[in-house]
């Protein structure tokens, strides 16, 4: 089939074209070049001139009681992004607590925080120094622990009762075992009775028996409810270690070649259009 | 009654348009077949919920209708219509015609090695390597009743997902030099539509059904509709005519999108005749229908709707921000927030988005206004490409393309994140310096060549 079509040479198409780029490109070449570092050296000295930023971003493991979640993560997430929730926080702490402090507002205007899938959230926020940016998350999650104290105290005071009751159980049942042990309640009634000795034995026996599986039984609920009541089930909300904080602003280099390419691409278009010989056959 | 004959009156004016566009100007309508397609669909569906309403929406898990929400619907897709008339008038297109433009083949020596032999050896490659790596990773789905979602995720090699990601571009540029001979009343080059019929084959045993059948002849159209619009004012070409020449490829088409269907459902998805009864109702009549309908509850009848929490959600703090923000935003906002987090986060979306976005940004006034907005720039970008292809801008055509994608991914799920990404400011940069360049150069190259400098130019 390849025969039946126009044979356009590759060769003349793509040679032409950069022949003819090249041909404008050195015919203008000194206001191109001129013109790209001209632009990229004055973008290099205003954004040098913008204040220093810092974005912190990390993420926070959400309370749980018991093994459940307070408060689900997208409830958590709107809750913290409320601007009030942000400004009671800063209110509360070190971090931008003066309300004429340029930096709050960017802080205020930065702050977000997005659920992610494992019952965790990201928090980003933007400040002015990297202390300032940490503290601020940080007293986020301080004033979210503090909010969520009135759901935790409640769910911890039950489990704390939960466990004040099993230990006085468990002490009772120890009294009962020392009681049993002691050898008193097994004094023969009347002297000689073997039978009566030997039934009140084996009531004794039966008795302790019970009572150290009650004992048992009460121990591994009590461990149990420890267990609910550990680190692993129950904790307030907490920062991630690892804070990633980066500049965020001024990035000169960043913007000098962003605007140098921007202007490149300008001259370029401009040095094509100017070409001579390219001017539209009217 | 009243109200039900309103929404069948608007969506029969509608498709109506459609059916005397596809008439009259063929060559429009292949350009526009995805579009037209989409819109069509929706329409329907929408009609269907306004109609039949109340209807209970499985994904939503609510009821929806009935009502009169056809109507902005129609109104938003008769300014693209109209738009794209304005765009695609009859002056402009006769400057398309042979008599008047000026194609590179006109302008360029012939030479041993063409554009199409070499595009036929990397793309040819390319689908050779693909099969290839189908073969040895083992998991065919067609065979292993695999979804292909769970193909993609488990076993997909890099050329799978390479082709997952630019595929709808590949099929455009096959599209390009398949088509583009008939400009010069050369046949088609079937090279590229075998190239094609391989690609189909694969996404066939890979699992694919409907939706990716449909997205990928709708661009490799795309070429053919341009050839067809050059062609339209000399007669040399026309639809019947195009049509009696691929009948055959396109029955084979039906045939494979046919069999896709029914396999995925009665065998990969093993689903008893009444369920997939429920599912086709629920994919075909409700699903293309129900996100518009939410957004015509909210913003029309509820007058609830804010643009300043739309922008932020959209280009801010997207769920994820690598995904359509559009549908994650109208599924927050019509799902409960964690449901419509937790089927974000399995990689699932419904349909639709435009022109809801829009009507979530601008409110039911300046929700028309962004519409007309969108369908002036749709509609002179598709002239624009067209005006590339009939002129066989080859580069300019391929560095137009993934702004094309975007736009067209805009204009039918409403995804306007992709706009404020970095790649694609470069891809518009990119766009700008290869259209300049080519446009100044075949100036250079037209004033310079005597036997075609005196043509009239558009």
């Amino acid at each position: 089939m390849s025969e039946a079509q126009p044979q356009i040479s590759i060769l003349e198409y793509f040679g032409g074209l950069s022949t003819f780029l090249d041909r404008s490109v050195r015919k203008r070449l000194s206001t191109i070049a001129l013109g790209t570092l001209a632009v990229m050296f004055i973008v290099f000295l205003v954004s040098q001139m913008a204040p220093a930023t810092y974005t912190a971003t990390a993420s926070v493991r959400l309370a749980r009681v018991d093994g459940t979640e307070l408060m689900t993560p997208q409830a958590t997430a709107a809750q913290i992004n409320q601007r009030a929730f942000l400004v009671r926080a800063l209110d509360s702490s070190d971090a931008a607590a003066d309300r004429e402090d340029r930096g709050r507002k960017l802080i205020l205007d930065s702050f977000n925080a997005r659920p992610n899938l494992a019952d965790s959230l990201t928090l980003v926020v933007t400040a002015a120094s990297e202390k300032q940016a940490r503290d601020v998350l940080e007293a986020a999650v301080n004033a979210l622990n503090k909010e969520q104290e009135k759901l935790r105290a409640p769910l911890v005071s039950e489990l704390s009762a939960q466990l004040a009751l099993q230990d006085e159980n468990i002490a009772s049942l120890t009294r009962i075992r020392e009681s049993l042990a002691t050898g008193d309640s097994i004094s023969p009634s009347a002297a000689g009775d073997a039978s009566a000795l030997v039934l009140r034995r084996v009531w004794l026996l039966d008795l302790t028996t019970k009572n150290e599986e009650r004992l048992a039984a009460a121990n591994a609920e009590r461990r149990k409810m420890v267990s609910r009541m550990g680190p692993m089930k129950t904790y307030p909300a907490s920062l991630s270690e690892d804070v990633i904080i980066i500049q965020s602003s001024p990035r000169p280099v960043r913007h000098a070649i962003f605007a140098g390419a921007i202007a490149l691409l300008a001259l370029l278009v401009y040095a094509m259009i100017r070409m001579p010989g390219s001017a539209r056959a009217q | 009654m009243f109200p039900a004959v309103l929404c069948i009156t608007a969506v029969g004016a509608m498709l109506a348009a459609m059916g005397r566009i596809a008439i009259s100007r063929p060559g429009l309508l292949l350009i526009l077949f995805f579009f037209f397609f989409a819109f069509a669909w929706r329409l329907l569906s929408v009609l269907y919920i306004d109609v039949f309403g109340p209807v209970y929406s499985e994904q939503l898990e609510r009821q929806l209708g009935p009502g009169l929400a056809v109507l902005p619907l129609a109104a938003s897709q008769a300014l693209i219509i109209a738009a794209l008339l304005f765009s695609f008038r009859p002056q402009r297109l006769r400057a398309l015609s042979d008599n008047s433009v000026i194609r590179n083949s006109a302008v360029l020596k012939a030479g041993a090695w063409s554009l199409a032999d070499l595009a036929f050896c990397v793309v040819g490659l390319f689908v050779l390597a693909l099969w290839l790596e189908l073969l040895i990773r083992g998991h065919i789905p067609l065979f292993a009743g695999l979804e292909r979602f769970d193909y993609a995720r488990l076993y997909g090699g890099p050329l799978h997902q390479q082709l997952l990601e630019w595929g709808p571009m590949l099929a455009f540029q096959i599209g390009v030099l398949l088509s583009l001979p008939a400009l010069c009343g050369k046949p088609l080059d079937r090279r590229f539509g075998a190239l094609f019929a391989a690609l189909m084959l694969y996404l066939f045993a890979v699992g694919h059904r409907f939706s990716s059948f449909y997205l990928y002849l709708s661009f490799l159209m795309i070429p053919m509709g341009a050839v067809l619009l050059g062609k339209q004012w000399t007669g040399a070409i026309s639809l019947g005519k195009l049509m009696r020449r691929v009948w055959l490829p396109a029955l084979g088409f039906v045939l494979l999108v046919g069999v896709a269907l029914i396999y995925s459902y009665a065998v990969v998805r093993g689903s008893e005749t009444v369920a997939i009864q429920t599912k086709l109702v629920q994919r075909i009549l409700v699903q293309q229908g129900e996100m518009w309908w939410m957004t015509y509850e909210r913003v029309f009848l509820r007058n609830d709707w804010n643009g300043d929490y739309a922008f932020f959600k959209l280009f801010v703090d997207p769920f994820s921000p690598n995904r359509n923000s559009t549908m994650q935003f109208l599924m927050e906002m019509g799902l409960p927030l964690e449901r419509a987090q937790f089927i974000i986060a399995q990689g699932s979306a419904y349909t639709g988005g435009w022109p809801e976005v829009l009507f979530e940004l601008g409110g039911p006034a300046g929700g028309f206004c962004l519409v007309a907005i969108s369908a002036i720039l749709f509609s002179e970008f598709m002239f624009l490409l067209t005006r590339c292809l009939v002129e066989e801008r080859y580069v300019t055509c391929f560095f137009l393309t993934p702004i094309f994608y975007a736009l067209s991914i805009f204009l039918v799920s409403g995804m306007v994140n992709s706009f404020i990404q970095l790649t694609f400011m470069i891809k518009i940069a990119a766009a700008v310096f290869a259209y300049v360049l080519e446009d100044r150069w075949r100036w250079s190259l037209i004033t310079a060549t005597p036997s075609v400098a005196g043509k009239p130019v558009v």
